[in-house]
């Protein structure tokens, strides 16, 4: 899919009338940024938009993200666990340290 | 905006000095009062040019501020209505838009439109003139014609501004103008960078497609017991190549990496540009408000004075009976003199403003009554 992020008041009316007359192709839309369709035609439209509005208009290409695939099973249950932590102010850091769980900066460090 | 204060004296419910009359002249048509009525003058040979008129018309459209700035769609820029304008306002307050559509059209810049004759289909029509004589506006071109491109409450606000108000938040707008001012924007391109990129990932596709090519000849001609050496320096130099294909993705992979992640520093001062530019939107909005709000008592009044059935609502910007009424009186409240071109035939369609009877009876009482000269078109 592609998400389009706009960045002036004038590429922001051109996004919202895009996604207005092309609903079809428009997965999801937000006050300054949609989500199109994974096809040239939604490609089409970003580029038109980028056509007219240049450096206002970015233009990203998504891809579904999988956790199962993307992490190793160590960083989904340090999320599951962090959110379900007893105390909602210790900070992650903290959480981890002197446990199983992966610290934040062996996080930083790994790419998906 | 010289005269604003003897206007004030004018636009009250006692009329204190005579309505400025107006002569107009197209053509062999000649006609002159506080209220000129041209709706049933035919415009030939001035519409029937045809073409010419098309590119005059689409010129103004393009070229003047304002239009450019209202929703050019709806209000749909009649030829005559830029005519009579231009010959109102004279050419050296209207600016550059104007002189460009000249430019564009051909016309002379004197006092009197003429048609070249090379332009226009017809023999006849060498010269057709519109002249105006009229008291010259020094207000708002926001008050040159009615309908105006704009609500009444926007209407209002510049009717304060002409009479001297100021907006309590003007101050922190032209402090946010000037922070917008500062933001400095490069220019966000990454295109060079991703062509780059897919440029050399086709070139390596082509390598490899190549590279299997000669791999396949090589195995044939293996089996064939062929002569093999030229096939293999062939694969060689498509392998030296292959690898510097890939290596030189490498680099414009890197190149482009880094070109977004300057990409994201100039997408910042976009964002922050975009907020401040909202923010700025609402303090005008907000300024409007004020400024109409300033003049809505003596809107009211001015409209009570009216013999006509036209009414202040409550709060600035709103009002009920004819819309034409109640601009023409902002208008004149900004005081003045100089003529308001009313362009299209109210009566036609209206019946949802609560006009009634003949609503040009209305527009001519309110010019009596307001001092402020009328032109229909």
């Amino acid at each position: 899919m592609l998400l389009v992020m706009v960045y002036s008041r004038a590429a922001r009316t051109a996004l919202r009338n895009a996604c207005r007359s092309h609903e079809d192709v428009v997965v999801r839309r937000f006050g300054r940024a949609a989500v199109l369709e994974g096809t040239a035609y939604g490609a089409f439209l970003a580029l038109r938009l980028r056509a007219a509005h240049g450096g206002d208009v970015q233009i990203e290409r998504t891809s579904p993200f999988n956790e199962f695939e993307a992490v190793d099973a160590a960083v989904r249950e340090a999320a599951t666990a962090y959110a379900a932590r007893d105390s909602p102010a210790t900070p992650y850091a903290k959480f981890a340290a002197g446990t199983r769980h992966p610290d934040p900066e062996t996080l930083r460090e790994r790419p998906l | 905006m010289s005269d604003r204060c003897e206007s004030r004296i004018a636009t009250g419910t006692e009329r204190t000095r005579a309505t400025p009359a107006i002569r107009v002249r197209i053509g062999p048509v000649e006609r002159s009062g506080t209220v000129v009525d041209l709706r049933d003058v035919s415009w030939d040979p001035i519409d029937g040019t045809g073409p010419a008129i098309v590119a005059d018309d689409s010129s103004i459209a393009s070229a003047d501020p304002a239009s450019s700035a209202a929703t050019p769609a709806s209000n749909s820029n009649d030829p005559r209505v830029e005519r009579v304008l231009d010959r109102i306002r004279p050419a050296a307050t209207a600016g550059r838009p104007r002189r460009r559509s000249r430019a564009q059209t051909g016309e002379p810049t004197v006092g009197s439109v003429s048609r070249d004759s090379g332009t226009v289909p017809k023999a006849e029509d060498e010269t057709t003139c519109v002249t105006i004589a009229c008291v010259r506006p020094s207000t708002s071109t926001a008050f040159d014609r009615v309908p105006a491109r704009r609500s009444l409450r926007g209407l209002l606000a510049i009717v304060a501004r002409e009479r001297g108000h100021v907006a309590s938040v003007g101050a922190t707008i032209a402090a946010r103008r000037r922070r917008l001012e500062e933001i400095d924007l490069p220019a966000v391109d990454l295109a060079d960078a991703r062509r780059k990129v897919a440029s050399v990932g086709a070139d390596i596709h082509d390598l490899r497609e190549r590279a299997a090519t000669i791999r396949g000849e090589l195995t044939a001609r293996r089996e064939l017991e062929e002569d093999r050496e030229a096939v293999r320096a062939d694969l060689e130099a498509t392998l030296t190549e292959l690898s510097e294909a890939e290596t030189a993705r490498i680099a414009a992979k890197q190149d482009l990496d880094r070109a977004r992640r300057a990409a994201r520093h100039d997408r910042d001062r976009r964002e922050r540009r975009l907020r401040l530019e909202d923010e700025i939107a609402n303090l005008e909005r907000e300024a409007r408000r004020e400024l109409a709000a300033a003049v809505h008592p003596a809107f009211r009044s001015t409209l009570e004075g009216l013999p006509i059935a036209v009414e202040a609502g409550s709060r600035p910007g709103e009002w009920c009976g004819p819309r034409t009424i109640a601009e023409i009186a902002a208008i004149s409240l900004a005081g003045r003199r100089a003529p308001i071109v009313v362009v299209g035939n109210p009566a036609v369609g209206t019946e949802s403003d609560g006009a009634g009877g003949d609503e040009g009876d209305d527009i001519a009482t309110a010019a009596l009554a307001l001092g402020v000269p009328i032109v229909r078109l």
